[in-house]
């Protein structure tokens, strides 16, 4: 999954439709199944998220940081989307606990210095949820949405990569380099 | 003695009366003590200069022999009596020679770190916790969006481009003081050994870093060669050069850029950059926090950069924080220009 995203970021700032064409077909090469296959539908609109809503993402950003920081980082970056996924707790860190104690939303960031992947890849886009997962529990399914935000937010970026992939194609959008 | 009657914000920096000295001075001073060599922090024209030799060679580099009247050399660990304080340097890690200046005065240790990265760096010493009771942080990347990843991840993104892209030139913007040169040693360190190219501003520095014993492997000039041997290789050059009428003599250049602040899309674009490179020489949020952390301070003083989020973040820890409102200081990147006479004709 990381890439993929990889791939998107090249996409989005690329101009050159020809050099477009060499990254995508050098993922295609790469890239094995069924991630490929993931990524093909995603790249085509064939992805959609029909349980996650803007609301929803706000709605777990909210529990997992502070709403003053929060709100400073969204006004620095700009995007939804993208300050959700910026700000991401690392795939891998247990859910903050819910002390009710400022700051402690970034608490366990505080372990994962090392991260480039703190936008750890998010799991196999899944659109529908695993009835067995839903069904185990509070703990499960909060494991659940939180996977699913992660995919949320990353789909936000794909699609504004792939609307930004369109404008930048388009021909005297950057004329000399 | 309180805090603020040791270290004190005046509109030339950082004061310290009781020492007789100001830290990193934006304006002309009698006696300045100086953390590192960026433009922002180390300025010609005090009196007295008192830093590290690496920093006080390269402001010589920079601003000629006369950019103080006199100047004194200190190495790291070293301490010394000024006024009534005892001052001491400590590495920052943030470029060769960087450092963070501790000033005691009885049984109160301030440190001001200038500017700090916690991530590893072949090019200069890492970076040292220093206890304290007031530590005075940057915050160029005090926003829990920036949090930078391993550097060497960002080198393999930009192999894999030069794989995939043989036939094009890779123009990687960074600043020539610090960033160029440990750009150039994590390819090193990534196995790459070929010849990489420099811009003529990028040279006096990276060639003042081998001699200080940093190995960067073969380098060449951009200036004379010609556009078709460029193909394939890797250029490092200023921030502006990248958006410079100088990229025609490449063929179809990627442009890439390396800089923290690339984490961020919008800010990328800005610059039409093609290849952000998340590589930063300043500690990230959770470099900040986990340094304030380590210091063990009770109080903590905010400055250059987004203030507002790491003064909350520290008063939701029970820390007194505020932040200096000092001006004179941003990211270098932001606002380096072709000094004189270094411009590439």
């Amino acid at each position: 999954m990381n890439r993929f995203a990889e791939l998107l970021d090249r996409l989005a700032y690329e101009p050159g439709r020809n050099n477009k064409l060499r990254l995508i077909s050098a993922y295609f090469r790469e890239v094995g199944d069924p991630d490929r296959g993931y990524a093909l539908a995603a790249l085509t609109g064939a992805l959609s998220f029909k349980h996650a809503k803007p609301g929803l993402i706000r709605d777990l950003i909210a529990a997992r940081t502070d709403p003053v920081l929060f709100a400073l980082s969204y006004d620095y970056v700009g995007d939804l989307s993208e300050t959700v996924a910026l700000m991401w707790p690392k795939a891998s860190s247990p859910l903050p606990p819910r002390s009710g104690g400022e700051g402690s939303g970034v608490g366990g960031l505080s372990a994962c210095s090392s991260g480039s992947e703190s936008a750890e890849a998010p799991p196999t886009p899944n659109p529908s949820p695993p009835r067995a997962r839903a069904r185990g529990g509070r703990g499960d399914h909060r494991a659940w949405l939180r996977d699913l935000a992660a995919c949320f937010a990353r789909g936000f970026v794909i699609h504004s990569a792939l609307s930004d992939r369109r404008a930048q194609g388009m021909p005297g959008v950057r004329c000399a380099r | 003695m309180r805090p603020q009657d040791i270290l004190m914000p005046v509109p030339a920096g950082l004061c310290c009366k009781a020492g007789g000295f100001h830290i990193d001075p934006v304006r002309p001073v009698e006696r300045a003590v100086i953390t590192h060599g960026h433009s922002d922090h180390a300025r010609p024209g005090h009196g007295a200069a008192l830093a590290t030799q690496e920093t006080l060679d390269m402001m010589r580099l920079r601003y000629g022999d006369n950019f103080a009247r006199s100047t004194q050399a200190i190495s790291y660990g070293e301490e010394i009596r000024l006024g009534d304080v005892n001052v001491k340097f400590h590495p920052a890690g943030h470029v060769l020679g960087s450092a963070q200046i501790a000033v005691s005065c009885k049984a109160t240790k301030i440190v001001a770190s200038g500017d700090y990265k916690d991530a590893p760096d072949p090019t200069c010493t890492p970076f040292e916790v220093v206890p304290c009771d007031v530590f005075i942080t940057e915050a160029t990347f005090g926003l829990p969006v920036f949090r930078h990843g391993n550097a060497a991840d960002e080198i393999k993104k930009l192999l894999a481009s030069v794989a995939l892209f043989p036939e094009r030139a890779h123009l990687v913007g960074a600043y020539s003081l610090g960033k160029a040169q440990r750009v150039i040693a994590l390819l090193r360190e990534a196995g790459y050994d070929a010849p990489i190219y420099l811009h003529g501003a990028m040279e006096k520095i990276t060639h003042y870093y081998e001699s200080r014993g940093v190995a960067l492997g073969e380098l060449r000039a951009v200036k004379g060669t010609k556009k078709a041997d460029l193909a394939g290789t890797i250029t490092l050059a200023p921030p502006t050069a990248t958006s410079d009428i100088w990229t025609r003599r490449f063929p179809d250049p990627v442009t890439a850029f390396a800089s923290g602040w690339m984490r961020v899309r919008a800010r990328a674009r800005q610059r039409g950059v093609e290849l952000p490179l998340v590589i930063s020489d300043h500690a990230d949020w959770d470099g900040l926090t986990a340094t304030i952390d380590a210091t063990g301070a009770g109080e903590v003083w905010v400055t250059h950069g987004q203030e507002d989020a790491l003064v909350h973040w520290c008063k939701a820890k029970g820390l007194a924080a505020r932040p200096l409102d000092l001006v004179g200081y941003g990211d270098e990147e932001e606002s380096e220009t072709l000094p004189d006479g270094e411009d590439e004709a």
